[in-house]
């Protein structure tokens, strides 16, 4: 009996109409979630955990510091363990270049936003503001459900040349405009990747708060393997913790600060 | 027919003195048997090699060139005009339009495994038959057409873990920069390495070209299989005159694709096309080519060597035992020219014998080592055919090899006995007494 209502309860809910939503108000959803993306007027710096799980293969894990200056375009991210290979590893993005730095040869190598971080499931672009609104044009939208978020679906193709993928999918909330899931495709629809934002924190910035994702979960969906003959594929759970808005020095996006960083 | 007296007489003591000769027989054998054999050898890995450069660059010419970067428009229309303008030349020739994609950021998945490859062939795979039917299919076989469907070599299926008749997705980036996927059912799985030694893989050129965001007519390569035929000098100039003839602007001809490489990149002010013969585009490969002639001859020489100085030096000591026997048939009115002829005949007789064997041995040994499978050997397979190497009896080398050791060695003999004959019968008489 009180399973036949819950069931019946779902069903409405689902039945029912979640939001009325216009091709203007869409976009302007769309514009604040690449805006919830964006941290423009402070610097933001936050502790990474990157753990990436290979199904047959364990877990690997990297902790990174990152820092970001997104009114100036920039941002650096230093591994700091915990295995000692990868501890002083570096990424800078800076003039529009993303430069990766490895200590054991002293040398920055030009590298790109689409390669992926410390060969695990995540871009280096996902460190990133996502140009959600200046690189994509709405196809269509809808509304849905996700778990207890009532959502607008926006289905995006790209406008501009320089973006990750062509096609996305966002489920975006509709009151506070955060992404709570995104689908990449490629250019023939074939769904690449799945990321997953559970929960957001709230962090101070000055007289405001701003929202920043507790963790992200990344699905690959070409990479992965078949572990007693079903499909697990590979993934990667980015959360940041210790996040802040406060100020810091300009060196710090720069390459020397990434050797200095380094060597200690 | 009479035998000659020295014929005669060297036969007998030929048989008489055959265990004495034995090591000597040994030596011609398996110095002439090695020689042939390694010539054999090295002549059918050069040609396995030439093979996979065919199948790789799509036949004995290539047709390629644009602006800026190689391009063609309207690709099958060339190819049509291209092959037009061979057979005008007098040259039998099938040309093909071919898209040769580099792959560096492209990536094969299937059940979430992931192989990447360094150039991917788009082809039409009924035009390319002949060609590509030469590959050794381990699985399924060459499909029809340029659809979508992908030949794959065998570490490439390995990796992903699929086999005919699956269904795997190309992953790759396009020409406007965006990440695109096509879905390939793999036709067949084959085992062949190509030309460098990697492994390509081939996939149906509509399908291709449409992935990368090119129009269907477009391609990047027109290739011309002559059947390894008309690729000498005088044929290429004819066909690269007929191109020019068919209103196509032609650059000169290149040794080395290289150099229409660079005059491509700085521009032309119209499209501008280069018949480029397959030996322009194996430079690299040429050395190698050269490195293993070399090397087969410097082994041949030594061997050469080797049996001309053993069978010289170890024939001066066997007549010199002989003095005896030697003067006594100058005694009884032996003339010395007969003498020397028997001698003469008597080596001829040993190099015959060696020599003979000394094909038996590199035909078995021909024989043998297309039984062992070669491909554990790193980069080896690019001089293996189906896994094995494929000897090509190479006669005229041999027959060069065997005359070469027949008149050296005779000469050398000739001049050791030369001496000995002309000794008096007395004094060979004595000094074989006295030995």
């Amino acid at each position: 009996m009180k399973k036949g209502i819950l069931a019946a309860l779902a069903a409405l809910s689902l039945a029912s109409p979640l939001l009325a939503v216009t091709d203007a108000e869409a976009r302007s959803l769309l514009e604040r979630a690449e805006q919830n993306t964006s941290f423009f007027g402070s610097d933001f710096t936050a502790n990474c955990s990157v753990v990436q799980e290979k199904p047959g293969e364990g877990q690997s894990r990297t902790a990174a510091v990152m820092h970001r200056r997104d009114s100036a375009g920039k941002w650096a991210i230093l591994i700091t363990g915990p295995s000692k290979k990868d501890k002083g590893k570096g990424y800078l993005q800076s003039d529009g270049t993303v430069w990766f730095y490895d200590p054991s040869d002293g040398r920055f190598t030009f590298t790109s936003a689409r390669d992926r971080f410390q060969n695990t499931n995540a871009n280096t672009s996902d460190f990133a503001p996502q140009p959600y609104a200046r690189s994509y044009a709405i196809e269509r939208h809808s509304e849905a459900r996700l778990g207890s978020f009532r959502c607008v679906v926006l289905d995006l193709r790209a406008t501009a040349k320089d973006v990750e993928y062509p096609r996305m999918r966002l489920w975006v909330t509709a009151d506070d405009g955060l992404v709570r899931k995104r689908e990449d495709y490629s250019l023939s629809g074939q769904r690449l990747r799945t990321l997953a934002i559970p929960s957001y924190q709230s962090v101070p910035d000055g007289k405001s708060s701003r929202f920043v994702p507790v963790s992200m979960v990344i699905q690959d969906d070409l990479r992965g393997k078949k572990v007693g003959g079903k499909m697990v594929n590979e993934r990667t759970v980015i959360s940041l913790s210790s996040p802040s808005f406060a100020a810091l020095d300009g060196s710090v996006y720069t390459k020397p600060y990434l050797e200095m960083m380094s060597a200690r | 027919m009479r035998i000659p007296v020295s014929l005669s007489l060297a036969l007998r003591s030929f048989l008489h003195r055959r265990r004495e000769y034995a090591s000597l027989l040994l030596v011609c054998l398996f110095g002439v048997g090695v020689s042939l054999f390694s010539l054999s050898v090295s002549r059918g890995m050069i040609s396995s090699l030439a093979d996979k450069a065919r199948i790789y660059y799509g036949g004995d010419y290539v047709v390629m060139g644009g602006t800026g970067e190689p391009s063609i428009d309207g690709a099958e229309e060339m190819a049509g005009r291209v092959e037009e303008a061979f057979r005008s030349a007098g040259i039998d020739a099938k040309a093909s339009v071919r898209l040769d994609f580099d792959a560096k950021q492209a990536a094969y998945y299937f059940e979430g495994a992931e192989a990447r490859q360094r150039v991917i062939k788009g082809v039409d795979f009924t035009r390319e038959r002949g060609l590509l039917g030469r590959l050794t299919f381990v699985d399924g076989g060459l499909p029809e057409g340029d659809g979508a469907f992908a030949v794959l070599s065998r570490p490439a299926a390995r990796t992903l873990g699929c086999s005919a008749g699956d269904e795997i997705t190309l992953l790759l980036v396009d020409v406007s920069g965006y990440i695109n996927t096509v879905r390939l059912t793999v036709a067949g799985v084959y085992r062949d390495s190509s030309v460098f030694g990697m492994y390509t893989s081939y996939v149906g050129r509509s399908a291709l070209t449409e992935a990368c965001g090119r129009p269907s007519s477009w391609a990047n390569r027109v290739c011309v299989d002559t059947g390894a035929e008309g690729t000498d000098e005088a044929s290429s100039s004819a066909a690269l005159a007929a191109l020019s003839g068919a209103g196509l602007a032609m650059f000169p001809p290149v040794r080395d694709k290289r150099v229409f490489y660079d005059a491509l990149a700085r521009g032309f002010p119209e499209p501008t096309f280069a018949l480029v013969p397959l030996s322009a585009n194996m430079t690299e490969v040429r050395v190698m080519e050269v490195a293993m002639k070399a090397l087969s001859l410097f082994v041949i020489s030594m061997l050469v060597v080797i049996i001309v100085a053993g069978i010289g030096s170890t024939w001066r000591v066997v007549v010199m035992k002989r003095l005896g026997e030697l003067g006594i048939y100058r005694s009884v009115g032996m003339q010395r020219r007969t003498l020397l002829a028997a001698l003469l005949w008597e080596a001829a007789l040993l190099v015959s014998a060696g020599c003979a064997g000394g094909v038996a041995l590199a035909l078995s040994g021909q024989r043998l080592i297309r039984l062992a499978d070669f491909t554990f050997i790193p980069s080896f397979d690019i001089f293996l055919t189906d896994g094995v190497v494929e000897p090509i009896t190479d006669w005229a080398g041999g027959a060069v090899v065997i005359a070469l050791v027949a008149s050296a060695t005779l000469a050398v003999v000739f001049r050791s006995v030369r001496r000995t004959v002309a000794m008096p019968p007395a004094e060979a008489l004595a000094s074989g007494d006295a030995s």
